[in-house]
């Protein structure tokens, strides 16, 4: 009995151990990350503060670093318009295969689930890529209506942001709803409401998950890079606010870290650091605001 | 007699199996019909039948018909939302939406179908349906804590208000005290008898002294089919079926 007692004490011990020295190790990597680009990238926003956020880059090999400003509003532009026209189409993409209830709705949301799930696994440069041939492909056809139509552009940019993110968000959206007991579902429609209000009754009971689902859903946009690279293809240039804006190229901070970091400049290595910084800061802006609404609620 | 409800021939198969096997049963007005039977004798079924709540289930097929209060439940032009304000249900197992609080829990349904024109209004029905279920004593202080604070028994009464909050014609409850100890199960027993007034109440249970001790009509069924039908008093004393009175006497199976 002794001895039983003293191996279950044991092992305890050992998972308790194992469990303290992986979370160190995470605690250090991620300290490891934060510091350094703290480190590196503050120094950089702080003396040119707040022409960084403003400014074009300066030319390469020079003191002055110039700004991101062009990379800051494309992100802006990539993010809102992929992310409001995703929060909706994934809400109601969930609902939709969720709560189906005709057998052709059932069928259609079994494949919607699969495919959307598939689209998760993919790596986003080929996303990217796809949406690239998609739009090239495009092209002669839509300049005939838009003459200055091109598949590096804006609104490649935020297609694939789109297609990056919304599978994320409405999986967990979706795997939310599913995971209401019956039980709870049919008191809801026994009360006379229909699907859609029905979704509405249940999402709200769900707040949290839809909350944390879209948070991460912006961050994944937020901070995506590859998909980027033949869509949105990046500039250092602010563009022109026309309608055409929407069919020309457009800078981002996460194309800006990795092509500013890539030179030899180290007014561009600087710069590359800056715009890592910014992008953490906002990435913690971020989540922060998205706790501070879920529990304002 | 005055009946609320008609169902002729009822055929259910869910996933390919019957579940229900041409029921015919009428319900009058105003009174407590218990259906009783074993489990798997597709009693649930047939309650669920009745508000379209079965819609919800995958690999449904429905044959037969249904008429409540005039209106024919499966009729292509009815849209399901419409039957389920006339006709209100209470679960097996208590289900408040949890985070909701007591008050919204029981405003939900007069919220939906719009049937009040005020807060006022609202709350007067709140009122009048938590009193209905002998509860309002026990929540009128925190009417906006979460619902799911309040013990198993005093749930299942949420539950009873908040499908009474919508003045239905019907009230269905699927065994509402089967996950009940005894004494919410007496409350709850008192609250329906007392709730004949208001509504026609349709109750399933497996207990055959509960439907004795609460029903004016009952009906026994099994294997998808009603065995017998009648007044209480007249199943319970000389039931006309062998099957009928195996069960009633505990001699089942």
């Amino acid at each position: 009995m002794k001895t039983l007692l003293s191996t279950r004490k044991l092992k305890s011990a050992v998972v308790f151990i194992s469990l303290l020295a992986a979370f160190l190790l995470a605690l250090l990597l991620v300290g490891h990350i934060v510091a350094t680009v703290t480190y590196r990238g503050l120094a950089v926003v702080a003396s040119n503060f707040p022409r960084i956020f403003f400014d074009i880059p300066a030319v390469p090999g020079v003191r002055e670093v110039g700004g991101v400003g062009p990379h800051l509003l494309g992100t802006a532009l990539l993010v809102t318009i992929a992310f409001s026209i995703g929060v909706p189409i994934s809400l109601l993409a969930a609902i939709f295969t969720a709560e189906s209830l005709k057998p052709w709705e059932r069928k259609l949301g079994k494949m919607t689930r699969l495919m959307t799930h598939m689209l998760i696994e993919f790596p986003t440069i080929v996303v990217g890529l796809s949406v690239y041939g998609i739009m090239s492909a495009l092209t002669p056809y839509m300049k005939t209506l838009i003459p200055g139509f091109k598949p590096f552009s804006l609104l490649s940019g935020a297609v694939a942001l789109f297609l990056v993110s919304v599978p994320y968000m409405y999986a967990q959206i979706e795997d939310g709803l599913k995971s209401i007991p019956q039980h709870v579902r049919e008191a809801v429609y026994s009360l006379g409401a229909g699907r859609l209000l029905t979704s509405y009754i249940l999402l709200k009971y769900l707040k949290s998950t839809v909350y944390a689902a879209l948070s991460i859903g912006l961050a994944r946009m937020v901070s995506e890079t590859a998909a980027l690279f033949f869509t949105a293809f990046g500039s250092d240039v602010y563009p022109l606010f026309d309608i055409q804006m929407l069919f020309r190229p457009i800078g981002s901070l996460t194309l800006a870290v990795y092509y500013f970091g890539l030179t030899g400049y180290e007014n561009w290595v600087d710069l590359s650091w800056a715009a890592s910084f910014i992008l953490f800061v906002l990435s913690l802006v971020l989540f922060i605001a998205s706790r501070l609404l879920l529990r304002g609620r | 007699m005055d009946s609320i409800i008609y169902i002729e021939n009822l055929w259910v198969n869910i996933s390919g199996r019957d579940i229900l096997k041409g029921v015919n049963l009428e319900v009058p007005r105003n009174v407590i019909f218990a259906i009783m039977g074993p489990s798997g004798s597709g009693k649930s079924t047939l309650l669920r039948a009745l508000n379209r709540i079965l819609d919800l289930y995958e690999g449904l097929t429905v044959k037969g018909k249904i008429i409540v209060d005039g209106v024919d439940v499966y009729d292509s032009k009815t849209d399901p939302s419409v039957v389920r304000r006339t006709v209100g249900m209470v679960f097996q197992i208590p289900n408040p939406i949890p985070n909701m609080s007591i008050y919204d829990n029981v405003a939900l349904g007069p919220k939906i179908n719009k049937l009040a024109k005020s807060r006022a209004e609202l709350d007067g029905l709140v009122r009048w349906a938590l009193e209905k279920a002998y509860l309002w004593d026990e929540v009128k202080d925190r009417l906006q804590t979460p619902a799911s604070k309040l013990s198993g028994g005093q749930q299942q009464r949420l539950c009873i208000a908040r499908a009474l909050a919508m003045k239905p014609k019907v009230l269905l409850m699927d065994e509402p005290t089967s996950n009940l100890d005894t004494v919410a199960t007496t409350k709850i027993e008192e609250l329906i008898v007392e709730l004949k007034k208001e509504v026609t109440i349709l109750i399933v249970t497996h207990n055959p002294f509960q439907a004795s001790r609460v029903s004016d009509h009952v009906a026994f069924m099994y294997d998808g089919q009603i065995v017998e039908t009648g007044p209480t008093g007249q199943i319970f004393t000389r039931p006309r079926n062998k099957l009928t009175e195996k069960y009633i006497t505990g001699k089942f199976g």
